[in-house]
């Protein structure tokens, strides 16, 4: 069975953050911001990695916080341009 | 480091005094190591890496001097007044005042980002016996393209989406319009400067060269084979850890420094 979007977003968000938790600590429905310390800096490296990882291009008018508010709200913008 | 010695030092005459520190080793010098440092908010957020870079090197034996471009940290002048060809110069002339102040001594270059690219040009016109570049851009307009895009993260952090696009930046510039990244204004003739390409080495000696990419994953190939077509002989490294460059807080740099400083010490033997 293919991995879900969502593991793979917590893989990857652990990985190029170098988060000090298990991928699967990640809950899907809390701010990363405000429970897992994402901040501007990082948040750019979240993009480069969702562009990498999926292969989609994220356009200027797509940078709106409801999308990377949380792996859930990622999950859903990375399914919507995956199509 | 225990008598190690650091000094403010001024280099240059007139009213474009450039400001740096020399740190000075206990005991005569093995060899002088002059810092090129990054620019815009990546300056900031890699100061205290720097001094630490330095310290250490300095505890090992080496004279390095850490300064400021003009219109940069405690230079003179504006931003907005400068460009890499001025910053270029600043180099020469840092480089000229440390090796002044230890001749007879092999003298190489040190440099992280965009400063790491003015290490590689500067180490094939100066007398250097060897260069150590953390993370140089391999294509000037696509970091100006990546900073564009940390400005507008930046401005969907604090205002809920960007604000202007790329595109409209981007024209902006190539209007000959001044555009504020962060606080900096970037001058039409930096931008064009800054999208210029880092000369390789083709057709002229160099000395050793260290290149260190520095990330949370091996580079992609299309990068790593950019800085490898630029780059041809130097040694290259990876350093797994987030940009430094773009934190906000400390990051424990002691791998990547212990690993500069034991590779410079083989260049030197």
């Amino acid at each position: 069975m293919a991995e879900r979007i969502e593991d793979r977003l917590k893989r990857m968000i652990v990985e190029r953050l170098f988060l000090k938790r298990a991928p699967d600590e990640i809950e899907e429905d809390k701010s990363l911001i405000n429970a897992y310390g994402v901040d501007s800096v990082s948040l750019l490296e979240l993009v480069v990695g969702l562009e990498e990882e999926f292969g989609i291009s994220i356009e200027d008018d797509e940078f709106r916080v409801e999308h990377f508010e949380t792996v859930a709200s990622l999950a859903a913008f990375v399914r919507e341009k995956m199509g | 480091m225990p008598g190690t010695l650091e000094e403010q030092v001024e280099i240059g005459e007139g009213t474009e005094l450039l400001r740096g520190t020399l740190h000075r080793p206990a005991g005569t010098p093995r060899c002088a190591v002059l810092f090129c440092y990054p620019l815009f908010e990546e300056r900031k957020s890699s100061c205290r890496p720097l001094v630490e870079a330095a310290r250490h090197l300095a505890g090992a034996g080496c004279a390095v001097l850490r300064f400021d471009y003009r219109g940069c940290g405690d230079g003179p002048g504006d931003f907005e007044q400068y460009a890499p060809s001025d910053w270029l110069a600043d180099v020469d002339a840092a480089a000229g005042f440390l090796i002044r102040h230890a001749p007879a001594i092999p003298f190489g270059l040190l440099g992280l980002r965009f400063g790491a690219n003015l290490a590689l040009q500067s180490a094939r016109r100066l007398p250097a016996a060897f260069a150590v570049a953390w993370e140089p851009i391999p294509e000037g307009r696509a970091w100006i393209e990546e900073e564009l895009r940390r400005k507008m993260v930046r401005e969907m952090m604090t205002f809920g989406r960007s604000r202007a696009s790329r595109g409209a930046l981007r024209e902006q510039l190539e209007r000959g319009c001044l555009v504020d990244l962060d606080g900096y204004p970037v001058s039409p003739r930096l931008f064009r400067e800054l999208c210029g390409d880092v000369p390789g080495e083709t057709g002229s000696a160099h000395p050793p060269v260290l290149v260190v990419h520095v990330g949370p994953r091996d580079p992609p190939a299309a990068r790593l084979a950019a800085l490898r077509d630029r780059f041809s002989s130097a040694e290259f490294r990876t350093w797994r850890a987030l940009p430094f460059w773009n934190r906000i807080g400390l990051t424990d740099c002691s791998a990547l420094i212990r690993t500069t400083g034991d590779w410079i010490e083989r260049a030197l033997t």
